[in-house]
């Protein structure tokens, strides 16, 4: 049974494209079979955060308008062999392609793969609409500031008037110091103003950005963020995993500059 | 102002513009001004041959009246053509004429540097005075040189000539392409600064492979033979 799945936010600048690759490669690491799709017509970037933007040669408007065939413009992960890319284009805009063509090119995907992502572009027009026309689940990002949950709220209801009944919450860029001093919201918080179902929280780390600049997603490494992440893609599979504490430091050498600093 | 001031005329390559005999001129020159604003969106930015038609115009009044048509719209006049040469064929011909002319003279040079998602196509070679950024693609049925860094997406010979070359200051593409080969680069690592020396490169195809090579000499001795 195969998941359409769309990633959206709202906000920009929140974590949607590098939350996308983290899922789709975790999924992948389960042993899923996913495809990503970048929906963000003129401003592609997923295919950077993994590393792939060499390899294009078609993309999803390509296939929308029938220059090429589905099988053409899917590109296979470097790492994974059961995630595959699909890209959009860099020279159209989000006009290129209609919702019902949407429809159409996941309707072909979901025969082949387990789960269906898409990468939704920021706001709420025509790209937000074709993302969202084929989903049956949204995964909503957001990050603990205000802007970016009001921005989500915002999401959220249009979400349950394009009628998608399943809306989880992935809270991105918690930094547990700040939450402590009482200077950010804690993801108790922002659940509790948003009022949908967690799905998971990911600290705000260099190791994301880090390995995004060298298109490598962090899941699935030892880092807090990449283990937020594959526990995240565990819950999407329907497993019930614990919620992380994100308050631990995860490598050694953390431990001791913070024991040291504690002296 | 009677709507039939002006009444515009076109083929694909041209467009007729029968004036009002009898209306003063600077009743005419609004007429023309909005007749051209109007259609604007219609014409685009379309290269075209005109016509006065139905008026006696003054070199002088020929001018008031091109500038008004320049500035309401995007279409650029290349030349004009006489009432009685008007015909379709006359048409096409004097406007290929003029294009080759604007080809010879000014060449096929870009200025400037080709950022994302921007695609320069061209029929004939092309020398780009800038950088090709990555994500932006250079599409040329000749040659293609980039007196510049080039990190995004060359096509060379993209009408299937093989002889094509590629050649840039700085040569780190996401792709090329001549004729029907293709190579992909190795993805370098994102944390470098972008900053790449000057390293003049040239790509061709040699035994149904594409080369890359260093600008000298033997090289293009060996490009020529």
């Amino acid at each position: 049974m195969s998941e359409v799945i769309v990633i959206t936010s709202g906000k920009g600048g929140v974590g949607k494209t590098t939350s996308a690759a983290n899922i789709g490669c975790g999924l992948a690491r389960l042993n899923k079979k996913v495809v990503l799709v970048d929906t963000d017509i003129g401003l592609r970037n997923l295919d950077v955060v993994m590393g792939l933007e060499n390899r294009i040669i078609y993309n999803l408007v390509d296939v929308a308008e029938g220059n090429c065939r589905l099988k053409q413009a899917l590109i296979r992960d470097k790492h994974y062999s059961s995630l595959y890319l699909l890209p959009s284009a860099q020279a159209r805009d989000k006009s290129a392609v209609t919702p019902e063509q949407m429809i159409k090119l996941t309707e072909s995907l979901t025969p082949l793969f387990d789960y269906v992502i898409l990468d939704c572009p920021a706001g709420i027009e025509q790209g937000f609409r074709n993302a969202v026309a084929p989903a049956k689940r949204a995964i909503v990002t957001t990050t603990p500031e205000v802007s970016s949950i009001r921005d989500a709220d915002r999401i959220i209801g249009l979400l349950e008037g394009a009628g998608i009944k399943q809306i989880d919450l992935l809270v991105n860029r918690v930094r547990m110091d700040m939450v402590r001093r009482g200077e950010m919201m804690s993801v108790e918080d922002v659940v509790d103003i948003l009022a949908v179902n967690l799905l998971g929280a990911v600290p705000d780390e260099e190791s994301v950005v880090i390995a995004a600049n060298h298109g490598e997603p962090v899941v699935g490494s030892d880092t807090l963020a990449g283990q937020a992440y594959l526990n995240i893609c565990r819950r999407i599979c329907g497993e019930t995993v614990p919620l992380l504490d994100l308050s631990s430091s995860s490598s050694w050498l953390k431990k001791v500059s913070a024991f040291l600093k504690r002296r | 102002m009677g709507s039939n001031a002006v009444i515009l005329k076109s083929n694909p390559y041209g467009i007729v513009l029968i004036l009002d005999p009898e209306l003063p001129f600077e009743e005419l020159r609004q007429a023309v001004a909005e007749k051209f604003r109007m259609s604007a969106g219609f014409f685009k930015n379309a290269k075209l041959a005109l016509t006065f038609q139905g008026r006696v115009l003054t070199k002088e009044q020929e001018r008031i009246l091109l500038d008004e048509i320049v500035q309401n719209s995007k279409i650029q006049i290349l030349c004009l053509v006489d009432e009685k040469k008007e015909s379709a064929e006359y048409y096409k011909k004097a406007v290929m004429q003029a294009l080759e002319k604007q080809d010879r003279e000014e060449g096929q040079f870009y200025r400037g540097t080709l950022r994302s998602g921007q695609v320069l196509e061209t029929e004939t070679s092309v020398v780009i005075l800038g950088d090709v950024n990555p994500g932006a693609q250079v599409i040329s049925k000749g040659n293609i040189v980039v007196l510049g860094c080039c990190m995004g997406n060359l096509y060379a010979g993209a009408s299937g000539n093989a002889g094509c070359f590629a050649a840039a200051l700085t040569m780190k593409p996401m792709q090329v392409r001549i004729a029907d080969k293709m190579a992909r680069s190795a993805i370098v690592k994102k944390a470098d600064t972008g900053e790449y020396p000057i390293d003049p490169r040239i790509v061709f195809l040699k035994d149904g492979h594409l080369q890359i090579r260093p600008i000298t000499s033997e090289n293009l001795c060996e490009f020529l033979t």
